[in-house]
């Protein structure tokens, strides 16, 4: 699911108090394909924290949702070999489940 | 703002030594670099009545202890024992921030005389500012995935290239130029540890960090203090060194996105938008600018600012980023001539703002663009999120 404006239609990704667009403030949360594109990515050799290290090299993916121009989300991208990774690839998200029972938005790719 | 006349001027600048890791308490680097300023004005500690840093430390964790590892206002002041009537913490950790704040206390008849200061620490071992299990607020939707500095950066920077075809081999001459002019700035840790010359191998065969940015697109942390006493103008014209004149500022909106899911388009709109209020608000153009010191903490910023601010069209920093314009003797303007957080270490802001107040007070050394009548300098914090400020020579 993703924000969306009641008023305007406009979706809007971290969910926020009020409509970024309108300042509409009767937002919901309503269903989304999940299916978008790759806008841009990086691949990080040299994670920052202990708990990414064991999963070096990761990439991290800016996805553009096919729902709307702008939506933008971050997912790993951890099923494909980093080298193939480019942007304009289609993605599907899928939820990840954590150790600690959190459901995680990620993304493969789409055939 | 739009003023025609500067109130307010850097009177004087003070930089602590530089090191990777010092033996020595984070609070007598800023006493260091703090006496020095004040001495540079050609003033007493007595005269100062106001003290401005953003004490936060560009990592987390538990021991951070004032006076060791940050130093805050409160700290500088007893240990000086000085007579303030005003002191302030902004945020963010960027040196602009505080000379901005600074400079407000002067123009309002608050104060008479503000030190404001940067001082950053380096703890030992790796840093991060991230702790994905807690991640807070909209944090929740990036750090879960790894996303820490610089890896936003990294997704930035291989926006900008596939949308414009640039690559990382066009880099090569910033970088190189950039470290050139390092090893002529005094307070670099390039300069002070390392003096050798960066060639396109060592930048292109350096491991990668976050792709595309490898090791030496990023800064190097270090730790030091950088310090600038404001005064009114009229105060300034009578002290010791020429004055820089403070001749406007801007801080950037918070148009569109979040910091941490800020794409390139985000970006690029509130550095654009930015970049007007700080020209409109300098009255000046960016064809008045002689000098230009961006924030460089990671080098695709440097493309993002020119684009930006004017120097040269959106998509084409690249083509524009060669010695013949950015070289101390260009005609670009030259663009980072102290050799910026790239070639000084992480010191958020320092070398921009000091080096541009030494180059509208004839005072750069080697460095010294001829005729320099007006700098202009941003940061700390990436385009969008870095401050700006104009200096120039005359009121």
């Amino acid at each position: 699911v993703a924000q969306q404006c009641s008023d305007c239609k406009r979706f809007q990704h971290p969910p926020a108090d009020r409509c970024l667009e309108c300042g509409f403030q009767s937002l919901q949360f309503c269903e989304v394909s999940g299916s978008g594109s790759i806008v841009s990515f990086t691949i990080t050799y040299d994670a920052r924290t202990p708990a990414f290290a064991s999963r070096q090299p990761y990439a991290i993916v800016w996805v553009e949702l096919d729902t709307q121009e702008g939506l933008v989300l971050v997912a790993n991208l951890s099923e494909s070999p980093v080298e193939a990774i480019q942007i304009g690839m289609p993605v599907q998200v899928y939820f990840e489940r954590l150790a600690d029972g959190v459901r995680l938005p990620q993304v493969r790719l789409r055939p | 703002m739009a003023s025609t006349v500067a109130r307010t001027a850097i009177a004087g600048v003070g930089h602590s030594r530089v090191h990777r890791f010092d033996d020595v308490t984070l609070g007598e680097l800023v006493i260091d670099a703090v006496t020095k300023a004040v001495e540079d004005a050609g003033l007493g500690l007595a005269d100062i009545d106001g003290v401005v840093t953003d004490p936060k430390q560009p990592f987390d964790g538990a021991g951070v202890v004032d006076g060791i590892n940050r130093v805050s206002p409160e700290y500088l002041i007893r240990a000086l024992d000085l007579d303030v009537s005003w002191y302030e913490s902004p945020s963010p950790g960027s040196t602009t921030r505080s000379i901005i704040a600074g400079s407000n206390a002067v123009a309002s008849g608050t104060c008479g005389a503000v030190v404001a200061f940067r001082a950053v620490h380096n703890p030992k071992g790796r840093y991060a500012r991230a702790n994905p299990s807690l991640a807070e607020g909209t944090k929740q939707f990036s750090e879960p995935y790894g996303v820490f500095p610089p890896a936003m950066f990294g997704q930035l920077w291989h926006r900008y290239m596939h949308l414009y075809g640039t690559t990382r081999e066009q880099m090569v001459p910033f970088v190189v130029n950039n470290r050139d002019n390092a090893l002529l700035w005094e307070h670099g840790y390039w300069s002070q540890h390392r003096p050798t010359r960066l060639t396109a191998t060592d930048y292109l065969e350096a491991r990668l960090v976050s792709s595309p940015l490898g090791l030496y697109d990023c800064d190097i942390p270090v730790q030091a203090c950088g310090a600038f006493v404001i005064t009114g103008s009229d105060r300034a014209k009578d002290l010791r060194n020429p004055p820089a004149y403070i001749r406007g500022w801007a801080v950037p909106g918070v148009h569109g996105g979040w910091e941490h899911l800020s794409t390139l388009d985000v970006v690029q709109e509130r550095t654009q938008r930015f970049a007007r209020h700080l020209f409109e608000n300098a009255g000046i153009s960016v064809r008045d600018v002689d000098v230009v010191n961006v924030y460089d903490g990671f080098s695709c910023f440097v493309p993002i600012w020119l684009e930006a601010l004017g120097f040269c069209q959106t998509g084409e920093a690249f083509d524009f980023m060669v010695p013949a314009n950015i070289g101390i003797g260009g005609a670009g303007p030259p663009v980072n001539t102290s050799g910026g957080s790239l070639g000084s270490g992480r010191m958020h802001g320092v070398p921009q703002v000091m080096e541009s107040v030494l180059q509208v007070t004839g005072r750069s050394g080697p460095r010294q663009v001829a005729g320099a009548e007006i700098a202009l300098c941003t940061g700390a914090g990436q385009p969008g999120v870095g401050d700006g400020i104009v200096f120039s020579r005359s009121q």
